[in-house]
């Protein structure tokens, strides 16, 4: 379905459960692989992805259509994780530069992660970046987004996107290459 | 979705992402046209116990005052005290009256 019926489907009040149904089922998945690459935790993800699509099914009536509906879905989730991230760690804002020492526990801590299948080395060096190299990582290369849709999605400017992006391939490369030896 | 992501070793429950859109769904569409009706029902009530208390309030202080008297009449004070009214205690009633009210009662 193109993005441009669902979005007439959306802001019509008598079709508007029915968009939003479509919606759900064109984004559902993909919104949650997002989050939980973000959050780790199934059960937190679960809440994240709750809340996420609240916001969308109160905000659609107020979306401009300054970029594509995809692109505002994942905004949306980005900021919820975000948010969550700051309620865990009781701060107010989260620091995006730093690392989160927290990644192992969490990681191994949920009872929805299969360690038999884990990519120990890769999870280790994803563990030692910090929050916003890791987003950009994850998205540019798990989620396939474009450097623009990321730097929409999180705020952050494109070449400074583009930049942490090849350093951080860059990095992961050269690690898993040295492993390899 | 990159498939390499499956590699990262996350794992949902069996049939998470059916109970989950279901639950999205239930909350956003059932839930929230049930809710625009319970609110309109619940301002109509909020509404309804506000005014009442108001009406409520006024002809409770409107009877206090109709039913109130001053104890300290002499009539009253008569009949509770089993006194008889005498010219002397009228006076000074009146005298505190004025003096309370500061009424002008001619003469």
């Amino acid at each position: 379905m193109k993005e441009g019926t669902l979005l007439k489907l959306l802001k019509n009040s008598d079709t508007k459960n029915e968009g939003f149904r479509l919606l759900v089922d064109l984004y559902h998945e993909k919104t949650y692989w997002m989050i939980r690459k973000m959050i780790l935790s199934h059960d937190s993800t679960n809440d994240v992805l709750q809340e996420t699509y609240v916001r969308i099914f109160k905000g659609i009536d107020n979306f401009k259509e300054k970029s594509k509906l995809s692109t505002w879905i994942y905004r949306i989730a980005y900021n919820e994780s975000i948010r969550f991230l700051a309620s865990e760690s009781k701060i107010k804002k989260v620091e995006l530069d730093s690392n989160d020492d927290n990644y192992s526990r969490k990681l191994y801590a949920d009872g929805y992660f299969d360690a038999e299948n884990l990519s120990l080395k890769f999870h280790q060096i994803l563990s030692e970046l910090t929050l916003r190299q890791r987003n950009v990582f994850n998205m540019k290369y798990f989620d396939e987004l474009k450097f623009n849709e990321i730097s929409k999605i999180t705020g952050i400017n494109i070449n400074t996107i583009k930049s942490t992006y090849y350093l951080v391939e860059k990095k992961i490369k050269k690690e898993i290459n040295e492993s390899a030896l | 979705m990159n498939p390499h992501y499956k590699k990262l070793g996350f794992k949902t429950p069996k049939n998470y992402f059916q109970k989950s859109k279901d639950q999205i769904l239930a909350t956003n569409i059932n839930y929230r046209t049930g809710k625009i009706e319970y609110q309109s029902t619940f301002q109509l009530l909020i509404a309804a116990v506000f005014i009442t208390s108001i009406l409520y309030l006024n002809f409770s202080s409107l009877n206090t005052e109709s039913k109130s008297f001053s104890s300290k009449s002499p009539i009253i004070s008569s009949i509770l005290l089993n006194e008889e009214i005498t010219e002397e205690y009228i006076i000074d009633y009146l005298t505190d009256k004025i003096a309370e009210n500061d009424i002008y009662i001619p003469k």
